[in-house]
């Protein structure tokens, strides 16, 4: 299974980085271009894995018959040193393979949408707009594949420099406020999942030096590798979660950090962490400054890609480690879920600026994410997977569009727009497309994740009673959603042609060549989300929630039994 | 698949590839080939189902039924929601290929009817020609519309729900320069939205207590939780919404309810119904096709098809809405100028007889009426467009008057429309028209549940046997009355037992075993009956029978100030024309009104209602009307429709006497009137449609935009200070490290050892001068130094003094 | 009369010694300075040669050498350095080494 793909994928980016940097400027476009073309072009290579997941009798070759299986598997000793080993680990299953297409596919598409830098107002240093730009892809892609915590981390690091001076170097006029804060935020949030990052490492080691002691063994076996003894501590995310004596120990109620438990006190420090990313109301305000000031393509990125981070970490991390954190917080986590969509939403309407109302409509569209996420059950999985995708197509159009006419028009009034479907037809009718897609509109893609969220909070209603009114409150969002977009389309779109547009070109063939994958991808996902999305990550997500639900039900008996003894 | 399903099929797949096609080459078809194009779409469609419908009209109800069955097996796998399947199919009943058929043919000619509108400048938007993408839109209408239509699940019924939608939002903002055009688009999208929250309700807690969304699963389960106590009827079992722990037979309701609101929006119903009338923006094809004939009559055909999973409670809320807007919107008909508003307020009137219909139980009825009305309105639609398009785009009546003789097809075919709203015919023995059948059925439905409720038990006794008595007794299903299931059992040549198996639908047939233990623990249940039906308040029935007095006058108002009289603007009668290629489809439909609906709708429809209606707790009063024959003749022979002829069936008749009257010579008299203190008072409330969109506008728009303002102020102002405030607090506990702590502590011991190198460095540095006399002097003088000291150690210092004191 | 030893020899070459260093400290004048390292150079072949003529074994010619040595050295040293004069004195237009002192501390 060994297999250096993944590791291809991650790092031709970083290939063509430094081929940019050693050839002349001239050619800097032309290889950035080739290169995310050719990362798209490997990662399509995954396919031929994953596409008889739809397929019952094979799924379980494509996802195993536990949380764990993982293609592509590529595991080096790292960093050794006295009783530790980081490792080299990627991997990918059903949860990472889908956002790991969109990223280079976003990356593809917003490279493109980079093919105009030279008219851009800060169009100086083209060399290394590109090279941090691949540098930032091979930072993305990472986090979506390192399985290692510790690689995790230096990813997710990684890919924060390369955002910050994008968004500080090519911004717009206030880019250096908007991409300190953006820094200081995911750097907060990184600081907080360092401490989980330590915590969980030195409980690990604990928990198997004592399984050790008390079974008289020279190791325990794996939770998810056969044949493979554990002897110390360890950085391994599927190892954290699968295996049940660290899940003993990160559950038992006399773990403790800092004085406090430590299953909920680590989820909730990666859960702000990850929140911060998401991001999630009240930790979101760097989002609407960082999108006002980035560029455009960086701005598709940040809604494309960056924001999933969030909600894989999520997934990948926080949920399957500590479960019982995950139950423990589940009413906290919806009420932050459905706040984000309503306040996101209003928030979204009062904007007048184009790029902050998009930006604002990610904070309620992630808040779906969340709010599928609290419940625990599949339904709110594959919801909240699907969302997350779904958004990962929408957004990134949605900020191309708003793009678009800054290009021409160079300001993002909205009120001062009008008419605009008139002057530029096609533009228009692709524009229409991508709002809609946004407001969730049936046969789009975002309506399916909108509504797989709802049924699975209102199936959460036999584990949570706030289950049904959560969902109800967060239905009322698709109102709001339906009123900011439809009165944003009337503004710009609609209404009688003004004289300063009159003589804008329509789109391009390179605008509609940005904006037709996604359009097309929006209406593929919304019709058939079984065979395009939901295939290729259902049977990971069923087996993570399968896994959640029967440690939640081990700990129960846990804590009953250890009543039962203390009683 | 059997080829009914693949006709279906393909009849709406067409219009999505003419829906294709055209956004691709629409621009270059032009005009006025993409328009022609878009007629040969929708003709295909309209072909393959009248096909379908001669065809199914020659079945046998068992073998229909059969086909029915058979159309469950062949779905399509769509997804899965948590571990549930979600699969897709054609819904192949009588009713499906009825609408089917209406739709088709209805736009067919509408669509004709467009090339000809078009033709003029009413494809221009702000100058610019726009008219392939207008016939785009009608074809993805067509598309959408169709999908809806042969959905077997709700899932997709709502999906194809919210694209007519969308259809309607850009139809109606087709003159999107015009800003009340894009306001009417904005708020009819928005407004179906907000019942389509409630749509989503209905549809989690239909998937959750019932565990599928396939209609006839869905009310296969109903039935049988019910019946056993089990999941939504769980004894014990209940759901915590914001405090209030609703369970059994209140959450069944609140899932009607919820799903009925998604009707409430697309059918335009109080307190929904404000978007329809502006809708009137779009152009008037547009306004016949969806807005009066089948989009808003989708609501209509969700509730029929979701009326199995109805309780009573929640049918007397369908009731009530619909009797409060078919009240409501005809009054404020009377008073309407615009010619296109007031036939808007009517299709509210008529939809709300239609939801009321299906409230009190007329299941046939109301879709009966829907078909008639479907034609008739779409053609007095078109016929105001007609008109409109003469006269150049004017839409007010009182300019107008005499058009007769300028469009006498027109005027013709628009006079057939209002008799048969009006529900002409002669009393006790036929023939009429239109509303005649429909719309007395429904009023003769709710006579019987207000006034004959329940049934008395002596029709039982008389026809239906011992079981069947048991069933109908206890639960709430109540059939009509004897003639009726006597008529039934002999004319289906089924014997009782058989046809109660059947009459639970097919996708149930596999369930009959059960139904045995289902009907015992009907017995238990009861026992304890929580939920007796008792007859229906009064005024339900009063109000909608004092509105059929009312529809003929404002029709006759409608045509008389239109074409009668004399012209009151000399300048648009001058003008006015008619169109060949608009009038014929008028003729079209005209002749539909007249002929097509009794004979085949009305008995498929009876047909239809036995598999729709037949659930446990449904009040279905024509729901077990099972053979054509039987149901004509019910209509026609039946008592409680001959009770209504006193009541009613003279209502057009004086309704139409008091229009002439009033608006005979011209709008003095209604001036005078209209003046009256007293009338004055209301007639202004009703021009100003009861204030209720100002309300809206002022509570909800304002509002919502309000706090929207507030909450962005709020996150500019305080989440974003907090934010800011932090790090402005850690810049100052920063500044103070970095200046008090470190500075003077720590990095004053750094300091100071720094500082004292410094020193001692330039201490040392002192002799380096860097001139080389210098350091010749210190190495030589150092040297010196060392001698002597070398001297004095080794004592040779005497020595030398002695030598030199030598 | 006195019989010329060893330490006449020391004597004198102290002298010369002195001379040359108090040459070097005194004299500004590059050439003053090169003059004063002939001397101090010198005072020393005096001593090498002195104390080969006393101390050594007769046939020992170790001291010559060494002053041969010495003698080549100086006359390279000499070289060298009236080379860096001259280069001195195109740089400042002067052969004060007082001005020199660039490599101050």
């Amino acid at each position: 299974m060994e297999s250096s793909l993944l590791s291809w994928i991650v790092f031709l980016p970083s290939i063509g980085a430094v081929a940019i940097m050693l050839l002349p400027k001239a050619l800097t476009r032309v290889i950035a271009v080739g290169t995310t073309l050719t990362t798209l072009v490997v990662s399509l290579l995954l396919f031929r894995t994953f596409l008889a997941g739809g397929d019952p009798a094979q799924a379980e070759s494509v996802f195993g018959s536990g949380y764990g299986f993982l293609h592509y598997v590529q595991r080096i000793p790292w960093i050794t040193g006295e009783g530790f080993t980081i490792e080299y680990f990627l991997g990918v299953d059903g949860l990472s393979f889908p956002l790991l297409i969109l990223t280079t596919l976003v990356m593809f598409l917003s490279c493109v949408a980079s093919w105009n830098f030279s008219h851009w107002k800060v169009n100086k240093g083209r060399k290394a707009y590109f090279v941090l730009f691949l540098l930032l892809e091979t930072g993305m892609l990472g986090v979506f594949v390192a399985l290692d915590f510790f690689l995790f981390y230096i990813f997710w690091e990684i890919m924060l420099l390369p955002m910050y001076f994008l968004i500080g170097v090519w911004g717009g006029v206030r880019r250096e406020y908007a991409a300190i804060k953006f820094f200081l935020f995911t750097l907060a949030g990184s600081v907080l999942m360092l401490v989980a990052l330590l915590g969980m490492y030195f409980y690990s080691a604990d928990a198997v030096h004592q399984a050790m002691a008390s079974g008289g063994v020279e190791g325990i076996a794996s939770g998810y590798r056969p044949d493979v003894m554990i002897t110390g501590g360890t950085f391994d995310l599927i190892e954290l979660a699968t295996n049940q004596a660290i899940q003993d120990h990160f559950g038992a109620a006399s773990t403790m950090l800092m004085g406090f438990r430590f299953a909920p006190f680590a989820f909730i420090l990666l859960f702000i962490g990850f929140a911060i990313k998401l991001p999630a109301v009240p930790f979101h305000t760097w989002l609407p400054d960082a999108h006002v000031e980035a560029p455009t393509p960086i701005s598709m990125i940040l809604a494309g890609v960056l924001l999933k981070m969030g909600g894989y970490g999520f997934l990948r991390i926080c949920y399957p480690i500590f479960p019982g954190g995950g139950h423990d917080w589940a009413f906290v986590i919806a009420v932050i879920g459905v706040i984000s969509i309503l306040y996101g939403a209003l928030c979204a309407m009062a904007q007048t600026d184009f790029k902050k109302l998009v930006a604002y409509s990610s904070v309620s569209h992630m808040g779906f994410v969340l709010l599928g996420i609290s419940v625990m059950n599949k339904t709110g999985f594959q919801g909240a997977m699907f969302q997350m995708i779904a958004h990962g197509i929408s957004s990134p159009m949605c900020f191309f569009l708003v793009g678009v006419i800054y290009d021409r028009a160079h300001h993002r009034r909205i009120n001062d727009f009008g008419g605009l479907w008139l002057s530029m037809p096609k533009y228009g009718s692709w524009a229409t497309l991508g709002f809609f897609a946004s407001l969730g509109l049936p046969g789009l893609c975002g309506f399916i994740g909108e509504i797989y969220v709802l049924l699975g909070c209102f199936e959460g209603r036999s584990q949570f009673g706030w289950a049904v009114p959560m969902a109800v409150l967060a239905a009322t969002g698709v109102v709001l959603t339906a009123g900011y977009v439809l009165w944003l389309i009337q503004r710009v779109y609609l209404g009688k042609l003004r004289e300063e547009y009159a003589g804008f070109p329509d789109a391009g063939i390179r605008e509609v060549f940005i904006l037709a994958p996604f359009g097309v991808l929006a209406i593929v996902l919304g019709i058939l989300p079984k065979h395009t999305l939901f295939n290729f990550m259902n049977g990971t997500l069923d087996l993570m929630v399968d896994h959640i639900v029967s440690m939640n039900r081990h700990f129960d008996l846990m804590n009953q039994s250890y009543a039962m003894l203390g009683g | 698949m059997s080829w009914y399903e693949q006709f279906l099929v393909a009849g709406t797949v067409v219009p999505l590839i003419g829906f294709a096609f055209l956004v691709f080459f629409g621009h270059r078809l032009g005009k006025p080939l993409s328009g022609w194009f878009t007629v040969l779409v929708m003709g295909t469609s309209c072909v393959l189902a009248t096909c379908v419908l001669f065809s199914w009209h020659g079945l046998s109800p068992a073998d229909r039924a059969e086909l029915t069955a058979a159309a469950v097996s062949n779905q399509f796998y769509w997804a899965d929601m948590g571990s549930v399947p979600i699969k897709i199919g054609v819904k192949l009943d009588s009713l499906t290929v009825i609408m089917f058929f209406m739709v088709t043919f209805i736009a067919t000619w509408i669509f004709v009817f467009s090339v000809g509108y078009m033709a003029g400048h009413s494809d221009e938007i702000d100058g610019q020609s726009k008219y392939h993408r207008f016939f785009t839109y009608l074809c993805m209408f067509a598309f959408s519309m169709l999908g809806l239509v042969i959905s077997s699940n709700l899932l997709f019924l709502f999906i194809f729900w919210e694209l007519v939608g969308l259809c309607s939002y850009l139809l109606i903002g087709f003159y999107f320069d015009k800003k009340f055009a894009s306001n009417a688009a904005m708020k009819a999208f928005i407004t179906n939205r907000v019942g389509d929250f409630g749509f989503l309700f209905g549809l989690m807690m239909v998937f959750f207590f019932l565990g599928t969304l396939d209609l006839d699963q869905a009310a296969a389960n109903f039935r049988q939780q019910y019946a056993s106590s089990t999941g939504l009827f769980a004894i014990g079992y209940s759901i915590d919404l914001f405090g209030w722990q609703v369970s059994g037979m209140t959450l069944a309701t609140l899932m009607g309810v919820g799903l009925f609101c998604g009707a409430m929006g697309k059918s335009a119903q109080f307190p929904l119904h404000v978007w329809l009338p502006d809708a009137m923006a779009g152009p008037t094809p547009v306004s016949a096709l969806i807005h009066a004939a089948t989009m808003v009559a989708a609501g209509v055909y969700l509730v029929a098809r979701i009326f199995r999973l109805l309780t009573p409670d929640a049918q007397m809320v369908v009731a009530v809405i619909g009797c409060i807007t078919l009240t409501m919107t005809a009054l404020i008909a009377i008073v309407q100028t615009d010619i296109k508003k007031v036939l808007a307020y009517s299709t509210l009137s008529q939809l709300g007889y239609m939801i009321f219909g299906l409230g009190v139980g007329a299941w046939t009825a109301a879709l009966f009426h829907l078909m008639t009305h479907a034609f008739f309105k779409a053609m007095m639609f078109l016929g105001s467009g007609q008109v409109i398009e003469g006269c150049h785009h004017e839409q007010e009546i009182t300019k107008m008057g005499g058009l007769h003789k300028k469009m006498p097809v027109t005027c013709w075919t628009f006079f057939i429309g209002v008799l048969a709203i009006a529900g002409t015919g002669i009393p006790w023995t036929g023939p009429g028209i239109g509303g005649f059948y429909s719309k007395d059925e429904i009023l003769a439905a709710a006579l019987m549940r207000t006034d004959h409720w329940p049934p008395e038990a002596e029709h039982h006794a008389k026809a239906a046997p011992s079981d069947e008595e048991l069933e109908s007794g206890l639960s709430y299903r109540l059939a009509s009355d004897s003639p009726e299931h006597g008529a039934t059992d002999t004319s289906a040549g089924h014997d009782s037992q058989p046809k109660s198996e059947q009459a639970h639908g097919p996708s149930e047939l596999d369930h009959a075993a059960a139904h045995h233990v289902d009907q015992a623990a009907l017995v238990a249940r009861a026992t304890d009956s929580e939920h007796p039906t008792s007859p229906l308040p009064k005024w339900l029935f009063w109000f909608p029978i004092a509105i059929a007095y009312v529809t003929p006058f404002y029709m006759m108002r409608l045509w008389w100030l239109t074409f009668m009289g004399k012209p009151r603007d000399q300048h648009v009668y001058d003008h006015a024309h008619e169109s060949k290629l608009m009038y014929v489809p008028l003729v079209a439909l005209a002749v539909g009104t007249f002929f097509c609906s009794y004979w085949v709708f009305r008995p498929l429809l009876a047909d239809a209602a036995s598999a729709a209606t037949d659930a446990t707790m449904v009040v279905a009063i024509d729901g077990h009307a099972h053979d054509a024959d039987h149901a004509v003749g019910l209509m026609l022979h039946h008592d409680v429709h001959r009770d209504l002829v006193p009541i009613v069936g003279f209502a057009f008749l004086i309704g139409f006497g008091v229009a002439w009257a009033i608006y005979r010579n011209g709008l003095e008299l209604a001036t005078r009137i209209s003046s009256m203190p007293g009338i004055a008072f209301m007639h202004r409330a009703l021009r100003e449609r009861l204030y209720i969109d100002q309300v809206y506008d002022f509570v909800l728009v304002m509002g919502c935009r309000g706090f929207s303002r507030l909450c962005s102020v709020f996150d500019a102002w305080v989440v974003d200070m907090v934010a800011l405030l932090c790090a402005a607090l850690v810049r100052r506990i920063a500044a103070f490290s970095g200046w008090v702590l470190d500075a003077r502590g720590v990095d004053g011991v750094v300091n100071g050892v720094a500082s004292l190198t410094k020193y001692a460095g330039n201490a040392v540095r002192q002799p380096q001068t860097g001139r080389v006399r210098n350091y010749v002097l210190f190495a030589a003088g150092s040297a010196a130094v060392v001698l002597l000291l070398i001297l004095a150690g080794s004592g040779a210092w005497s020595a030398v003094v002695g030598w030199i004191g030598l | 009369m006195l019989e010329i030893g060893l330490n006449h020899y020391l004597v004198l070459a102290a002298i010369i010694f002195c001379a040359g260093v108090f040459s070097m400290v005194s004299k500004r004048n590059a050439i003053g300075v090169l003059i004063g390292v002939e001397l101090v150079l010198n005072a020393v072949n005096i001593n090498f040669v002195a104390f080969g003529k006393y101390s050594g074994g007769n046939t020992s010619i170790d001291a010559q050498v060494i002053a041969l040595f010495v003698i080549v050295l100086a006359a390279a040293e000499a070289a060298v350095a009236v080379a860096i004069c001259t280069n001195y004195y195109r740089n400042l237009n002067t052969i004060d080494i007082d001005r020199g002192d660039a490599v101050s501390g």
